[in-house]
């Protein structure tokens, strides 16, 4: 069983090589190719808040979106936005499937161990009732996270 | 008068009506199905004589309809027209009209001797014979008046099937279900060449009809007047091929060298079957094949000269085979064969008539003596061999006498029919023989074959019916009833008087108008008459007296006649006393080679066993190795392969990743190099 | 003065590949996780660095949808392990080989 994080090396290492292979091809080409464009030209315009800019097409407010440089030309994103946090909750809840089992009809909690030590019907029937009010527990805290997601993603 | 001929489909359906009310209620009948058939072909009797009638007295002179299209489409034919047509039809000559009268009199006269036959016999599973009576006396009333080839060839094969149920109606025997299928392979491999000449005439020509402007036989004609190529032949060569295509099922049904093995063992059936199929009408339909497309051949000297020399060769080829046989109906299958290699010499050497005379004569003698043998047989508790039999003159005079008139037809006496038609076959085969060698061995042939017949034939008489009796059962014969002799003196009668038709010799001699079958045969559709075919001779074949004709007629009469009375004179002189012995095997040699029919059961044997057998084991092989082998291979090779791939499937994610980058890396340098992205 | 956009591609595909080694040669699927984790973000840096470059937001944006799925395929991949846990009493990816020939 693995315990926890463990660093091994020797044989188990050699499919990295893969990746740093990988990564040398693509390295090749990055390098081969050559951007029109210097990043100099590049850039936002000076004055403008680039966080709003983002709210304002994430929420489809073209009113208030700013016309200068190429930050006019952003789309509008509000029905992926919504989109998205469907896809989100859905998720959630398949979690919670995933993560839940069966015991005789009876919803179990995520994570209780069936083969516990012996005797252990008891604290099995503790950690149902216990279960069930940790999901809940759980649910609120994914949902907690979802909205911190949806509204607050820059501080990641 | 004309109306009647609407009618004529009735003729072939009322015996298919008999065959299935036989098969289906044939247990709950009286008679088990007999009386059925006996109506039926007595109405078929009756509308054929009705129809003959019709010909005789219609203006026209034939009538020719065509009653259903099952098939018609473009036709990409060498000549002829745009498009072909498949088609059922009637055609009612004068030829078929006289064919429909004897199929069907033969067939109403052996319904009545069956019941004698068969029903008093007290033999089991009579529904099924009845049904197949009726099957074949519907095949072969529809392959009569059949207007085109195709609708022929397939009443052809019909009849061939009902002549395999019926060889094979004893089927608990050993021999008779052998003999069925022996009859049906040897026939079918001659069916064979049929087909592929019915398919080879309709893509040449267009078209498949028998008579009319549109038929494939003017369609010819104007082939080789044009001088044509068809299929990067000649035309004249082209129709001969074709000819002899057809002329392969013909050999085939009519029992013909070298496809006649059959028919001897096909007498392993009931003697009425042997009587009805195998005597007077199914081996008559090849003949009556080359009579009804007379027209075709005509065309072609080559096939003609090919017609008459099998004819002759098989004449005499089969009569020696009929002087050392015992059984009384092995004897009488041998004379068949014999006498049908008449008709074909006589077609051969351009004897339209005296062909199509000796057909019905025969059919009415052949039947005759096919039936007395089957009284004979009656009388004799099933005994069919001849040495057991012997003084049965007496005790059976009804049988004795039509007998013996349906033997001296037979021999080719005078006056019975045989002598007329078979003297007039020599005649045509003499005339054209002087001038052509070929014909003129053929004829020879014959000739000789007419000396063997009148010796079986009284061999076989006298060995039956004269002498003492050399077993019990014939000194005590069981008796026979009306339903045997009422055909045997119908059919007698009609041996004697049949001749009658056409007295060609005595035209010839004194000038009386005496031809009546000749006259009959100069009507019909334009191009199917006796004058047609006359005219078309007249390019084929020269003709030569000896002499004056009147002297070559009494020259040809006379040997013919001669040889006849002595190959009688001879079975007379051997077998016409008290206690006759095996006089044939004084023949040393020649006698096992005889008895053993020339080994042509051998030698068909060692074809088949000895050639046929070991190429179908080389191509099975073939098939099983190389064919199987590249199957089974394709795929041995892909449960190989996917059971050595299936094993990168080993369910660790990570080999799965691996996988997945090292296919990305390949794709990406793949991509690279040819998209210039490393340079 | 900015730096160009090549060292972003390269940072961002130095990041896909750590990832990646960390796929090909870890066992633990905490750690398979987070190897995910760090790739998707490869993925966002480079996003964000081609909006820079085009002067548009779209890639901006396109990051933070990135990240709330990230969120939703941690979700989902929580539950597997968890599931995975139980079933083999192991989070260990080489244990399962059910799903093979």
């Amino acid at each position: 069983m693995t315990t926890g994080p463990r660093l091994r090396l020797g044989e188990s290492l050699l499919p990295g090589v893969l990746a740093v292979a990988l990564f040398g091809v693509m390295a090749l080409v990055v390098l081969n190719t050559s951007f029109t464009t210097q990043m100099a030209d590049a850039g936002y315009p000076e004055g403008i808040s680039i966080t709003s800019e983002i709210g304002y097409a994430m929420l489809d407010l073209t009113a208030l979106q700013s016309t200068e440089g190429n930050v006019g030309n952003t789309e509008p994103f509000l029905a992926a936005f919504i989109l998205i946090a469907v896809v989100l909750d859905a998720a959630l809840d398949a979690s919670l499937v995933l993560a839940k089992r069966e015991s005789e009809g009876q919803p179990v909690a995520a994570l209780t161990s069936v083969s516990g030590s012996p005797g252990s019907t008891d604290s099995s029937q503790v950690a149902t009732t216990d279960g069930g009010f940790g999901d809940e527990a759980e649910t609120d805290v994914a949902r907690e996270d979802a909205s911190d997601t949806e509204t607050g993603g820059e501080d990641r | 008068m004309e109306g009647l001929f609407d009618y004529a489909p009735a003729i072939a359906l009322f015996p298919l009506a008999a065959f299935v009310i036989a098969l289906a209620f044939g247990n709950y009948l009286p008679k088990k199905g007999a009386i059925p058939g006996i109506v039926a072909t007595g109405g078929s009797l009756a509308l054929s004589l009705a129809m003959l009638a019709a010909v005789a007295g219609g203006e026209e002179g034939y009538y020719h309809d065509t009653l259903y299209t099952w098939a018609a489409g473009d036709a990409a034919s060498e000549v002829g027209p745009e498009g072909i047509e498949f088609t059922f039809g009637i055609l009612i000559d004068p030829l078929a009209a006289l064919m429909l009268v004897i199929v069907s009199l033969i067939s109403f006269l052996v319904h009545v001797f069956s019941l004698g036959y068969m029903n008093d016999e007290g033999e089991t599973g009579l529904p099924r014979y009845y049904a197949g009576l009726g099957l074949f006396t519907f095949s072969m009333l529809a392959f009569v008046y059949a207007d085109n080839l195709l609708m022929a060839f397939m009443f052809f094969e019909l009849v061939g099937l009902c002549s395999f149920l019926l060889i094979g109606f004893w089927f608990r025997t050993r021999s008779a279900p052998s003999a069925a299928k022996k009859a049906f392979l040897v026939t079918r491999f001659g069916d064979y060449f049929f087909l592929i000449g019915v398919i080879a005439i309709a893509a040449t020509f267009g078209t498949l009809q028998f008579a009319g402007n549109d038929s494939f036989i003017a369609a010819a004609e104007a082939a080789i007047d044009g001088n044509e190529q068809l299929f990067g032949f000649g035309a004249e060569t082209w129709v001969t091929i074709t000819a002899l295509l057809v002329l392969g099922g013909v050999v085939g049904k009519s029992a013909q060298f070298p496809l006649h093995t059959w028919l001897p063992d096909a007498m392993e059936g009931p003697t009425t079957v042997s009587a009805l199929i195998h005597a007077a009408t199914m081996v008559a339909a090849g003949v009556y094949l080359v009579a009804r497309m007379f027209g075709y051949y005509a065309l072609s000297p080559t096939a003609l000269a090919i017609v008459a020399f099998v004819g002759g060769f098989t004449a005499l080829f089969a009569a020696t085979m009929g002087c050392v046989k015992d059984d009384v109906k092995q004897v009488l299958a041998y004379s068949t064969i014999s006498q049908y290699g008449y008709m074909m010499l006589g077609l051969g050497v351009g004897g339209y008539v005296a062909g199509v005379f000796h057909l019905m004569n025969h059919a009415f003698f052949k039947a005759l003596l096919f039936l007395g043998a089957g009284a004979v047989i009656i009388l004799m508790h099933h005994e069919q061999n001849m040495w057991k039999m012997g003084g049965l003159k007496d005790k059976a005079p009804v049988t004795y006498w039509t007998f013996v008139a349906g033997a001296l037809a037979l021999a080719g006496i005078i006056p019975f029919s045989g002598f007329w038609s078979k003297d007039e076959i020599l005649y045509d085969a003499l005339i054209v023989g002087l001038e052509e060698p070929l014909i003129l061995a053929a004829y020879a042939m014959g000739l000789v074959a007419v000396f063997f017949t009148g010796f079986y034939t009284f061999r076989m008489v006298f060995l039956t019916f004269h002498g003492k009796p050399r077993s019990e059962a014939a000194e005590d014969p069981h008796g026979v009833g009306w339903s045997i002799k009422l055909p045997l003196l119908t059919l007698g009668v009609l041996a004697v008087v049949a001749g009658i038709a056409n007295l060609a010799p005595v035209y010839k001699l004194t000038g009386i108008e005496l031809t009546f079958l000749e006259s009959w045969l100069e009507g019909g559709l334009e191009g199917t008459t006796y004058v047609a075919y006359t005219e078309l001779l007249g390019d084929v074949y020269d003709t030569g007296f000896i002499g004056t004709e009147s002297t070559t007629v009494l020259i040809a009469a006379g040997l013919s006649l001669a040889l006849a009375f002595s190959g009688a004179g001879v079975a007379w002189k051997l077998y016409n006393v008290p206690e006759p012995v095996r006089h044939t095997e004084k023949l040393g040699g020649a006698y096992d080679v005889l008895r053993s029919n020339y080994y042509q059961d051998e030698y068909q044997v060692w074809l088949a066993e000895g050639l046929t057998l070991p190429l179908a084991r080389a191509a099975d092989r073939f098939d099983q190795t190389v064919i199987d082998g590249t199957v089974d291979g394709v795929s041995t090779a892909s449960l190989f392969g996917s059971d050595r791939v299936k094993r990168i499937q080993t369910g660790i994610v990570t080999n799965y990743a691996a996988l997945l980058v090292t296919g990305f890396i390949v794709l990406l340098i793949v991509l690279g190099i040819l998209g210039g992205w490393f340079v | 003065m900015s730096v160009a956009i090549e060292y972003y591609v390269l940072l961002s595909m130095a990041l896909f590949c750590i990832g990646l080694f960390g796929i090909l040669t870890r066992r633990n699927a905490l750690m398979f996780l987070m190897s995910v984790e760090i790739m998707l973000n490869a993925a966002n840096i480079n996003l964000i660095a081609f909006a820079f470059y085009h002067g548009n937001l779209t890639g901006q944006v396109f990051a933070l949808f990135t990240m709330a799925l990230a969120a939703a395929e941690v979700a989902v991949g929580l539950g597997i392990i968890l599931v995975l846990y139980r079933n083999f009493r192991d989070v260990d990816v080489t244990v399962p080989t059910t799903m093979r020939w």
